[in-house]
């Protein structure tokens, strides 16, 4: 009997699940699904970058990570709960490699380099976010150094581009999408088109001190 | 029986194995040995074969260098092809004529006796033996050879060493034995005179001994009673090193089954400076410097065994009506604040503030009243007591720890109630306390046999570390959990390197700093990643993503054709013509070359390029010295290295010959004209491109999948049965 999962509704693929059974669903390691139902030690869902496409893939393949449900039923969508500035890390670096692979075509070798270093620190900066070994004080630190550091790439991109108004619009505009996806309860609240960071910056204020 | 190696001529029975069988001042016989035929059949064959009469009398054994045990129905399935086996006289024999000799009393060859005993010992170590023994009632008569005290010197020795044999197999209940065998078992324990010959009669008393404490409850007392410690104390002294461990192994015994009164006692002996530098010298620092696995084991138990005394305060609540705890707490509150105001004169402002905001100072939870504090089990009135002890013995250390923390307006005090209470809650996890001791663990630590209160120095060694670490990481309240975690790290880490006393360990934790312990961590994190990332499925992931990255790299590559490049001229036989360039560009849709002479700044336009020369046209790519206007080039190195060129099909048309101006450029064009002719791109430059690109892809693939938890498995995880049916509930069409 295939039933709707109650908990299990969020993960991260452990092994590549090729999908040659009956309605599979082709996984790659690292992607994370969404699932749907369950029955008898398989999942049915999709991978969060494809939505439409779903299908059944075996439970061991999946790590579970925690999340909410928003919409529930037929359409529902899992977001994960993970701490902020980490997520946003994981979306800024994605949409900066798009930008970093074309750096690489157009040979704009000392952009590619300099992109590069700041892609690893904020790599690293989320990896020590992510063990959890350090101090509230650190993590503090840490978060706005981040923040501070994407804030830069996106203006220092920004710079670079020589259709400078569009993409600087452009950028912006998918920031607050992102932000209102992170945070929807804050989605209301008037934000700076010209900096969005800054809003990340005031958000984690408020974390610390609520009141 | 199968047989594991196939052989050329396959024997058809695979019960049948080959075996010779020796006998004493016999030619041995080879045999089929065939495992269906039972082995009195077997032994009368052989017996036959050298023409031995009473069959019934021999019996097969082993004759290997660990196993020369008898043959036995049950065993027999051991023998394997080559196998070497002995015919002797069979254990009813053997036993019947040991008996008769040790029961003909009125014999006066005492050296008959001791070398009966002799062989009673060896053979007793086989369970076959043993058994055949005892059902001939044997082990009875060396009991009573023992109890009435008859043997002496050789004979008494290997009486006690087959008692032990005998007994080892576990045919026969400790509990058979009588008052006046365990008394003369303990005196032979008690008799110090230190004869060689006496040693193994020593060892085999004590291993007696400790056989009955353990396994025979209510023989406890009597061999309590009758070995005195003081006794096992000198045991201890021997220089035979099993003596040694016997001794140590029998005072275990009696510590571990005592009952919870006599435990203190024994513990408060065994702590004892006396007792400890006895352990010390004679066990652990000897000259050899050695400790056997066994002895490790022995120090082990002990050791848990007094560790296991803190268990009952570990466990107990503070309870309300406990004056002397509270005056206790008091006690604390008086060291820190009081002492130094004794001289200063400000009493009476003292007295008036209430001890409420002391009590805060000294960093307790609940300051109003800090007996709550103690009410959480592990480690219960342990703290208390550690915090007291260090608070006594070690008052500056004390007051300046809480002094430091209790003048900071900052958030960043470390409390010491709070934190002391963590920390004996995290030794007593480290150490275990409370554990019954492994059978396994062999890990003794040296440092504890150093001091009478190693517990409770411990903690006052810790308890500064901990401040100490909380500074470096700059921590608050809310990050206890994780100072602990780098504190335990510390403390394992510093106890792993096995200090011989609290100044080594001292020494051991100052190295190991906060940032050294981040520096071990990331590097086992780096480590992890390393291993994982040739891990299987990730290996996968690289090969799936690779046709993509490849794709990027021919596009620029193409893109940079397209771009074009300045050459400088080379005639056909290699020689550079000076001052002259020409230019050649790759069209827009990839498939004509562009070219024509230029000047050294000029970069002409496609339309200004005369010469075109069609993909399709190309033959192939030579590159280095098999191009042709290398072949006789004797110049520079260099200048091949650099070189390429394309050979063309048709033969009216001149190859095109190219010498690159650099590597890089080489490396580009090759790539490049290789990615048009439908060829794999070779060039460093594209190995070096697809790992950067390819890595980054790969970390940025996987971020998800970082993180506390999350563990990549090198094989695929198990794979359910199909679903019984797809009949699935969310419909989506």
């Amino acid at each position: 009997m295939w039933t709707p999962t109650k908990t299990n509704k969020y993960g991260v693929v452990i092994y590549n699940w090729h999908g040659d059974n009956p309605y599979g669903l082709h996984l790659e390691i690292g992607d994370t699904v969404q699932i749907l139902e369950q029955c008898c030690g398989w999942y049915r869902g999709f991978v969060t970058k494809n939505r439409s496409v779903k299908g059944i893939f075996p439970s061991t393949y999946i790590h579970l990570k925690p999340s909410r449900i928003e919409n529930e039923g037929t359409f529902e969508t899992a977001i994960p709960l993970e701490d902020t500035v980490v997520r946003e890390v994981s979306l800024v670096l994605r949409d900066w490699n798009c930008i970093w692979k074309s750096l690489y075509v157009e040979r704009e070798t000392y952009k590619f380099i300099t992109l590069r270093k700041v892609m690893r620190e904020l790599l690293e900066w989320r990896k020590q976010l992510l063990t959890g070994t350090l101090t509230q004080d650190q993590t503090r630190e840490l978060k706005l150094k981040t923040t501070a550091k994407i804030d830069w790439g996106n203006s220092w991109w920004k710079h670079k581009s020589n259709k400078e108004k569009n993409i600087n619009f452009g950028v912006s505009l998918l920031m607050k999408k992102k932000l209102n996806y992170l945070f929807p309860a804050y989605a209301k609240l008037q934000m700076s088109l010209t900096c969005p960071h800054l809003y990340m910056v005031n958000l984690m204020a408020k974390e610390k001190y609520p009141n | 029986m199968s047989l594991n190696k196939p052989e050329k001529m396959p024997s058809l029975d695979a019960n049948v194995v080959k075996i010779a069988v020796e006998m004493e001042s016999e030619n041995p016989q080879l045999k089929e040995f065939n495992q269906k035929i039972p082995l009195t059949n077997i032994i009368q064959d052989l017996c036959s074969g050298w023409d031995l009469t009473d069959p019934e009398q021999y019996a097969l054994k082993f004759s290997e260098k660990t196993n020369q045990n008898y043959v036995t129905e049950k065993n027999r399935n051991e023998i394997k092809n080559g196998s070497v086996l002995r015919l002797a006289f069979s254990p009813s024999k053997i036993a019947y004529d040991i008996l008769q000799t040790l029961h003909s009393e009125g014999s006066d060859d005492k050296n008959e006796r001791t070398s009966a005993l002799q062989k009673l010992a060896e053979c007793s170590t086989d369970i076959t033996f043993a058994l055949e023994f005892i059902n001939k009632q044997g082990l009875a008569l060396i009991i009573s050879l023992i109890e009435r005290g008859k043997c002496q010197g050789a004979m008494l020795a290997n009486a006690l060493a087959s008692f032990v044999e005998l007994m080892d197999h576990g045919i026969v209940s400790w509990d058979i034995l009588e008052t006046p065998f365990i008394n003369m078992v303990a005196s032979y324990v008690n008799n110090q005179t230190s004869r060689p010959q006496e040693a193994k009669v020593v060892q085999s008393s004590l291993s007696i001994l400790e056989s009955i404490v353990l396994n025979s409850s209510a023989k406890y007392g009597q061999v309590e009673k009758e070995v005195g410690f003081p006794n096992l104390v000198l045991r201890l002294e021997n220089q035979n090193p099993i003596i040694q461990q016997n001794a140590l192994s029998l005072i275990n015994a009696l510590f571990l089954k005592a009952d919870p009164a006599k435990r203190k006692i024994i513990a408060s002996t065994l702590c004892t400076k006396q007792v400890r530098n006895v352990i010390l010298q004679n066990i652990i620092q000897t000259s050899s410097g050695e400790v056997g696995s066994e002895m490790a084991h022995q120090l082990y138990v002990m050791q848990t065994l007094c560790f296991g005394l803190l268990e009952e305060r570990m466990n107990t609540k503070m309870d309300p009506q406990d004056q002397d705890a509270h005056e206790k707490i008091k006690e604390l509150r008086k060291i820190a604040f009081e002492l130094d105001t004794i001289s200063g004169g400000d009493a009476s402002r003292r007295q008036l503030s209430p001890f409420t905001k002391d009590y805060k100072k000294l960093g307790f939870k609940y300051d109003i009243n800090p007996a709550l504090d103690f009410t959480e089990t592990p480690p219960g009135m342990l703290a208390l007591d550690c915090m007291v002890y260090f608070a006594r013995n070690h008052v500056d250390a004390y007051t300046k720890v809480v002094l430091e923390n209790s003048c900071r307006a900052d958030e960043h005090e470390c409390p010491f109630g709070r934190s002391s209470v963590e920390l004996v809650r995290l030794l007593c996890n480290i150490l275990r306390i409370g554990e019954l001791p492994s059978e396994q663990t062999t890990t003794y630590h040296q440092i504890f046999f150093s001091h009478d209160h190693p517990f409770h120095e411990l903690y006052c060694v810790c308890i500064v570390l901990l401040n100490k670490t909380w500074k470096e990481m700059r921590a608050t309240t809310e990050d206890f959990v994780k100072v602990l975690s780098v504190v335990r790290e510390q403390i394992t880490r510093a106890l792993g390197s096995q200090p011989a006393n609290l100044e080594k360990l001292r020494q051991k934790l100052s190295t190991l700093t906060y940032s050294e312990i981040t520096n071990l961590w990331q590097q086992e994190r780096t480590s992890r990643e390393q291993w994982e990332s040739h891990a299987r499925p990730i290996v996968q992931l690289k090969e799936l993503v690779t046709p993509e990255i490849v794709q990027l790299i021919k596009k620029q590559r193409l893109n940079y054709m397209v771009d074009g490049t300045r050459f400088t001229k080379y005639s056909p036989r290699g020689q550079r013509v000076k001052d002259k360039f020409w230019f050649v560009r790759l069209s827009q849709n990839h498939k004509v070359l562009h070219y024509g002479d230029c000047d050294d700044k000029s970069v002409p336009t496609i339309e200004e390029l005369p010469n075109k020369l069609g993909v399709v046209d190309i033959k192939a790519l030579l590159t280095g010295k098999d191009c042709p206007h290398m072949k006789d080039a004797k110049g520079r190195k260099s200048t091949h290295q650099l070189a390429f060129s394309l050979t063309l099909d048709s033969v009216e048309m001149t190859p095109l010959y190219f010498v690159a101006p650099d590597e890089m450029v080489y490396d580009y064009w090759v790539d490049g004209i290789n990615a048009l002719l439908g060829n794999k791109m070779t060039s460093k430059e594209a190995d070096n491109d697809l790992e950067t690109l390819l890595s980054m892809e790969i970390k940025l693939r996987l971020l998800d999948a970082e993180g506390v938890g999350v563990d990549i498995p090198q094989d695929p995880p198990p794979v359910p049965a199909d679903p019984p049916n797809y009949e699935f509930c969310y419909d989506f069409k």
